[in-house]
């Protein structure tokens, strides 16, 4: 009997001494898991509170509208109490077999009691959620005992140590037979110990919810974090960059969300298939030409970048290697900043069936640059400051339409390029360097250019090398001509077809740059030809042709070319003098430059046909 | 002071400002003065060429495929290149080429000159191209975009 009961009293000590050892282990923990925490995120319970990696944790949570994971305060006051009473009890328990039995069932109740708590929280939490935090998901429930996924978090949680002693507890008394002893006093300090324990853990451990602080990583980490597709909403702030965002993913930029690049390399880097990257302020890349550094890098299909604000970077956008993608509305100027020069506003390479419209660009060397693009659209973009407007190279099917190119070095320049549309697109003062030209037509094949007002630049059009397949053409049609100093400057390669166009009011409106235009220069078409501001014939029949040839003879210009100083004369009462005499009294006449057999007798208008 | 006169000092101003160095390559204003050959704004110091003829006509380029195309007479011909790391002028003789179409240039000529011999290797290794050693046999061939 003296055995049984000192079995008894041990295994009340033993269990009073699980249950003490409880208020110090864990009693449960999760660990979540993401590709870019490799080494998990913990978290675990402690009668006092919740410890771990609470920080990571707390900003994580703040983005998706979490309350900040704080010790449960109702809890953590009742815990000591619960942990004093149930090592009592232990203690007791040799007092009577009841004792026993009731021991046993505190000792299985409490850590049951617990993990049911612990889910009620976990519900609590998971629902609810802010409805105007950054990223905004479904309600969900993570599991007490078990994996949850959530985004690109799998969590796990299980029971640990703490709850484990509790059981182990309940089993040694289970296991024990019955004897009677008061409880020792020394077990009072432990409790103490255990409580004044907790409730230095809960202080330490549980700072103030995490402030909305923005450091390095942590939008990444939050776009790592996003399910594939997701939708995350970014609240005003400065984002430390650089950013990588792979797609599937929406990413939306509320008003003064910016991400600022340090400096190094492309500020956002959008890789993957279909992202959709909106509203952002971009700055800041690094300035390495080597690098192709820019505002926003994007590679992959079907892409969408809209309505960011780029500026302060090497180029703004550079997309290739892609198909499908979208770039508009987006305001962008590269700019010069810290003394360097800088890149393409729009720099596409290697791009197929995409769409850039309604950009504004400023400040950058091409505003839209196309390089070994096919079936690209670039419609309603203005462009302003930069060297040439919208620029083709290497490119085929590109359609240029409605856009503004003004004051830039020059405005359209269509390069090594085949089947080009330039619709419809203003391109204005062009006036400054070595190339100030409104479109430049350069080595390119089939092309319409069509409704363009193209005027006060100094060269209107300058082409060359302009040489259409066989039954294909260049055809300039319902344009205006106007305002610049010389309208249409032509090689000796260029062969154009000009129908429907009103060439008016330049100071030359064409100039042969060789010595003759080219024999296959069309001056109408389908018996229409051009309204020319200096026609002076006349139209008996009323069929809106002018009834006489229009032959243009550029007396300036010969006389230019005799005697180069002549030029000082340019746009003098004595250059317009010499051109009026010359149409009075011919003369200087020599060959004319060009004869449109159909000269129109009224302005058409712009695009009309 | 007329203004015609004003307008001629200018002029002879401008003429001056663009003339060539005696032995030196030429000056270029980015931006301002285009390539010789497609008519292109040299706007990228790092891609910019020129040469001088041998009866001494001097031809800037934005890309060393232009002047590679460009290049017909090599005889004494004196090419200048810029470096491709620091972006400064040097001669065509000291320098190494890199050519590739993965290097993106102007006009796709796709060749990049370096001072170093080690800085040529990396290119060519980032761009895997191939590695020219004299401009003589760059200029023996021509490659893309020329």
């Amino acid at each position: 009997m003296k055995s049984a009961r000192a079995v008894r009293i041990g295994s009340g000590l033993a269990a009073a001494g699980l249950v003490l050892l409880s208020a110090w282990l864990p009693l449960w923990r999760m660990t979540m898991k993401a590709p870019q925490y490799p080494k998990g995120l913990r978290l675990y319970a402690f009668g006092g509170g919740m410890d771990g990696d609470l920080r990571e944790l707390n900003i994580l949570n703040h983005y998706i509208g979490m309350p900040p994971i704080t010790a449960p305060a109702m809890e953590t006051a009742i815990f000591p109490i619960g942990i004093a009473v149930l090592a009592a009890l232990c203690l007791l328990t040799p007092l009577h077999a009841w004792v026993r039995r009731a021991a046993i069932a505190a000792t299985l109740i409490v850590p049951v009691g617990i993990l049911a708590d612990l889910q009620w929280r976990l519900y609590d939490f998971g629902h609810s959620l802010n409805p105007t935090a950054p990223i905004r998901l479904k309600a969900f429930t993570p599991l007490v005992i078990g994996p949850t996924r959530m985004g690109n978090f799998v969590s796990i949680a299980i029971v640990s140590w703490g709850f484990l002693c509790l059981l182990a507890a309940a089993a040694v008394l289970w296991l024990s037979g019955r004897g009677a002893r008061p409880p020792r006093v020394a077990s009072v300090t432990a409790v103490r110990h255990a409580a004044s324990v907790a409730a230095a853990l809960s202080v330490i451990l549980f700072p103030p919810a995490a402030r909305a602080s923005i450091a390095p990583g942590l939008l990444q980490a939050r776009i790592d974090a996003a399910p594939r597709g997701a939708t995350l909403f970014i609240a005003r702030g400065v984002y430390q960059g650089p950013i990588v965002v792979r797609g599937p993913l929406t990413l939306v930029g509320e008003p003064g969300a910016v991400i600022d690049g340090g400096g190094r390399g492309s500020v956002v880097r959008i890789e993957g298939d279909e992202v959709v990257f909106r509203g952002f302020g971009v700055r800041n890349s690094g300035r390495e030409v080597t690098e192709e550094a820019a505002g926003i890098t994007v590679t992959g299909h079907r892409h969408r970048i809209e309505q960011n604000d780029v500026r302060d970077v090497y180029f703004g956008i550079h997309i290739g290697a892609g198909s499908q993608a979208i770039v508009r509305d987006n305001v962008i100027a590269p700019g010069t900043a810290r003394g360097a020069r800088p890149g393409h506003g729009i720099s596409a390479w290697n791009l197929t069936d995409s769409a850039i419209s309604g950009n504004r660009i400023s400040d950058a060397r091409d505003g839209i640059y196309l390089s070994f693009t096919s079936h690209l659209t670039v419609s309603d973009n203005v462009v302003t400051r930069s060297r040439y407007g919208l620029h083709s190279m290497y490119s085929q099917q590109a359609a240029f339409e409605g856009n503004t190119a003004s004051g830039n070095l020059l405005g359209a320049a269509l390069m090594m390029s085949d089947r080009l549309v330039l619709r419809g697109n203003r391109i204005e003062r062009h006036r400054e360097g070595a190339a100030a030209y409104g479109v430049l037509l350069k080595d390119i094949g089939e092309l319409v250019a069509d409704g363009n007002l193209i005027a006060g630049n100094r060269i209107g059009i300058y082409a060359e090398g302009v040489s259409p397949q066989p039954g294909r053409e260049a055809l300039v049609a319902r344009n205006v001509i106007a305002g610049n100093e010389v309208g249409l400057a032509l090689q000796r390669t260029a062969a154009l077809t000009l129908t429907g166009n009103r060439i008016a009011d330049n100071l030359t409106d064409v100039r042969a740059l060789g010595r003759e235009l080219s024999p296959a220069m069309q001056w109408s078409r389908d018996g229409r030809g051009n309204f020319w501001g200096q026609y002076r014939g006349y139209d008996a029949d009323g069929d809106g042709i002018g009834d006489v040839p229009y032959a243009l003879h550029d007396a300036m210009d010969a006389v230019i070319r005799r005697e180069p100083s002549v030029q000082a004369f340019l746009y003098t009462p004595a250059h317009l003098a010499i051109e009026a005499a010359a149409r009075m009294f011919p003369l200087y006449r020599q060959a004319p430059v060009l004869v449109d057999g159909h000269p129109l007798m009224t302005a058409p208008t712009r695009g009309a046909r | 002071m007329t203004p015609a006169r004003t307008a001629l000092g200018l002029a002879l101003l401008l003429t001056l400002g663009c003339a060539a160095h005696a032995d030196g390559p030429p000056e270029i204003v980015l931006d301002r003065d285009a390539c010789s050959r497609c008519g292109m704004l040299i706007s990228e110091a790092r891609h910019a060429a020129a040469f001088r003829t041998a009866d001494g006509a001097v031809r800037v380029f934005d890309d060393i495929g232009c002047l590679r195309g460009a290049a017909a007479d090599t005889q004494g011909l004196t090419v200048w290149v810029h470096d491709g790391s620091e972006g400064s002028w040097m001669n065509a003789g000291e320098a190494t080429f890199v050519v590739s179409s993965g290097i993106r240039t102007p006009m796709a000529g796709g060749v990049l000159a370096f001072r170093r011999a080690a800085d040529a290797e990396r290119a060519a290794a980032r761009h895997h191209g191939r590695i020219v050693r004299s401009v003589t046999e760059l200029l023996a061939t021509k490659g893309a975009g020329s």
